[in-house]
């Protein structure tokens, strides 16, 4: 499904990521894992397409095609999911409004008609339960006013309405007590089939507690240094991340 | 000659004024509701003294509550360029309250120059929702003047929407004579290609316990430009007064111009005032924050103006006007040329 290769990107002249290597197959749940400051973030906004990280060589390539000839809008639509650290807040402008803005103009970009009114409705509210978020959600601005907890359940909802064949989630833990956490969890697992994936980014391993990956990465500088299955992130708990720098 | 505004599923009473003139078809065949006195300048005594019949008062009696808005709407269609002059001036007695909807409509294209002088009293204890809306032709210049005076608990909501014209001026000056008045006094202006908008507000706190909250926000797009002038006066004895102004403005261009200027002239020491300017771009964060959801950039910056402009919009009380503005909007946000030209929402004969 997504086919990274080789990867190098910068920002202004920093180099940032220096020659990352990733496959992940529909199926499948992948964790990337590292310290602070290794371009774990930088990857996610690479794959959306922020445009201030120049892509300086390598390939991505997602279910055939050249990511590198879509915009930011076709990824989406393609349907590339990025759950944010920092999810944004924008004023006036309604989460119903939103996700239905969302939900057709990526309807639009397949040749389908506008989703009908009431099926979206119907759609809001069977998705909001996923995440264990009110009726009240709808009317409310994008994240305005959240709390942390609410704008990372707001990630996973609009996840589950736009239904993407691959989500990257850049922290969606942090910053999330432990029932937070779990809601977020239960929620990506819920909307686990076998023809998407997913890969969370995380930092410590109790997210890993609830979300169980197939494969755990491990990147330093700029690269995945180590590749493993779910006992990774147990050992890398054990033994700290210098562990991986020596 | 008959026209109707479509303010879909406003139910109103209809005053026209042609060319600035009382339409006095329309006069007849307006049955005031109980309570609401119209009086042609020339009958009374001198509000405005001129011999122009589209001067007059409009007069609510104590204790009325006007269920119904009021619609004046000022239709323009002068063969000729020609100076467009029409004053009135509204009572609005002690315990009353009135929802006036004031619109001047260009039906051509001829460069007019319309002239409109607003004087507004409201008795202790009265409501004003005043919106005042124009449409029209971009040849055209509006000069608008408007004084209100308040008095005691008296309660003032004022919106002013600038979409269409050439040159539009507004001026709104407002005292508190008594104490407890307190005003809401908002605008929107949207702006493109050379349109040129100067907004002044004077707002007199000159008794104590007075609230004033002031909001204008604008979008200027190719070479627009706008000009804010925000008074905020606070008399010594003034006390407990709480004023608050905002001026916030999009820029979609580099030639697009604004300036704003707050000036606060606070002489009382107990009082919270505030203001505050923004000049900026659209949210960058926001902007790719909708994209990564798959709205494409040129949807997602419609969206984000609009909601920028929303947060004027959404205070407007009278359902049906604010979903006519929404959609109005809407429609100029995305391009579409909304004046009357073509009269497709506007006024129709």
């Amino acid at each position: 499904m997504l086919t990274i290769k080789n990867l190098h990107a910068n920002i202004g002249e920093k180099e940032i990521l220096k020659g990352l290597n990733l496959q992940v197959n529909a199926g499948e749940v992948h964790a990337i894992m590292g310290p602070n400051g290794t371009g774990k973030s930088t990857l996610a906004s690479v794959v959306a397409g922020r445009e201030k990280f120049i892509v300086t060589q390598g390939s991505i390539t997602f279910n055939g095609k050249n990511l590198f000839d879509l915009s930011v809008e076709e990824r989406a639509a393609e349907g590339i999911f990025i759950g944010f650290q920092y999810p944004v807040e924008i004023p006036g402008v309604s989460i119903a409004n939103f996700m239905r803005t969302a939900v057709n103009e990526q309807r639009r970009y397949r040749g389908l008609d506008p989703m009908p009114i009431f099926e979206f409705q119907a759609m809001m509210e069977e998705k909001q339960k996923i995440v264990e978020l009110t009726d009240k959600l709808a009317g409310r601005s994008v994240n305005e006013g959240f709390s942390g907890g609410e704008k990372k359940k707001n990630e996973i909802f609009q996840m589950a309405m736009l239904e993407p064949k691959l989500a990257i989630l850049d922290e969606t833990d942090s910053g999330l007590d432990i029932d937070a956490l779990r809601i977020v969890a239960n929620g990506v697992n819920k909307l686990k089939r076998p023809d998407n994936a997913t890969v969370v980014i995380t930092h410590y391993q109790r997210l890993l507690d609830y979300i169980v990956p197939d494969f755990v990465h491990i990147m330093y500088d700029g690269k995945i240094v180590k590749t493993g299955d779910k006992t990774l992130a147990l050992e890398l708990e054990d033994k700290g991340y210098d562990w991986i720098k020596s | 000659m008959k026209f109707t505004c479509k303010i879909k599923n406003l139910d109103a009473y209809l005053l026209i004024l042609h060319n600035g003139v009382f339409d006095q078809k329309s006069i007849r065949h307006f049955a005031p509701p109980k309570g609401v006195k119209i009086i042609p300048c020339r009958d009374t005594r001198p509000c405005v003294s001129t011999e122009n019949t589209g001067n007059f008062r409009i007069e609510i009696t104590p204790n009325t509550i006007v269920e119904k808005p009021l619609q004046l709407i000022n239709v323009i269609d002068t063969v000729e360029p020609l100076d467009v002059v029409h004053a009135f001036e509204i009572v609005v007695g002690q315990g009353s309250s009135l929802s006036l909807i004031h619109c001047d409509e260009s039906m051509n294209n001829v460069k007019n120059t319309i002239q409109t002088n607003v004087s507004i009293e409201l008795k202790s204890h009265s409501s004003l929702q005043y919106y005042n809306l124009q449409n029209i032709n971009n040849h055209s210049t509006l000069n608008n003047q408007t004084e209100v005076k308040q008095h005691e608990h008296s309660r003032l909501i004022s919106h002013t929407y600038t979409l269409n014209g050439k040159i539009l001026n507004k001026h709104q000056h407002i005292d508190f004579t008594e104490e407890y008045a307190n005003s809401d006094v908002q605008g929107l202006y949207l702006l493109d290609k050379n349109q040129d908008c100067f907004h002044r507000i004077r707002l007199n706190h000159n008794q104590p316990n007075g609230r004033s909250n002031q909001l204008f926000k604008g979008i200027l797009d190719d070479s627009a430009r706008a000009h804010f002038e925000g008074y905020v006066f606070v008399e010594k004895h003034a006390q407990k007064t709480e004023a608050l102004q905002n001026n916030k403005n999009l820029l979609l261009t580099d030639k697009a111009n604004v300036q704003t200027h707050p000036f606060l002239e606070i002489y009382a020491d107990d009082v919270k005032c505030s203001h505050g300017a923004t000049i900026g771009q659209l949210d960058e964060d926001a902007l790719f924050y909708s994209r990564t959801r798959g709205i494409p950039e040129k949807q997602a910056k419609t969206l984000l103006m609009y909601a920028f402009a929303h947060d004027v919009v959404r205070n407007v009380h009278l359902e049906p006007l604010r979903e006519y503005l929404e959609n109005l909007i809407k429609r100029r946000l995305n391009g579409e040329n909304i004046t009357c030209e073509n009269c497709v929402f506007s006024c129709v004969r």
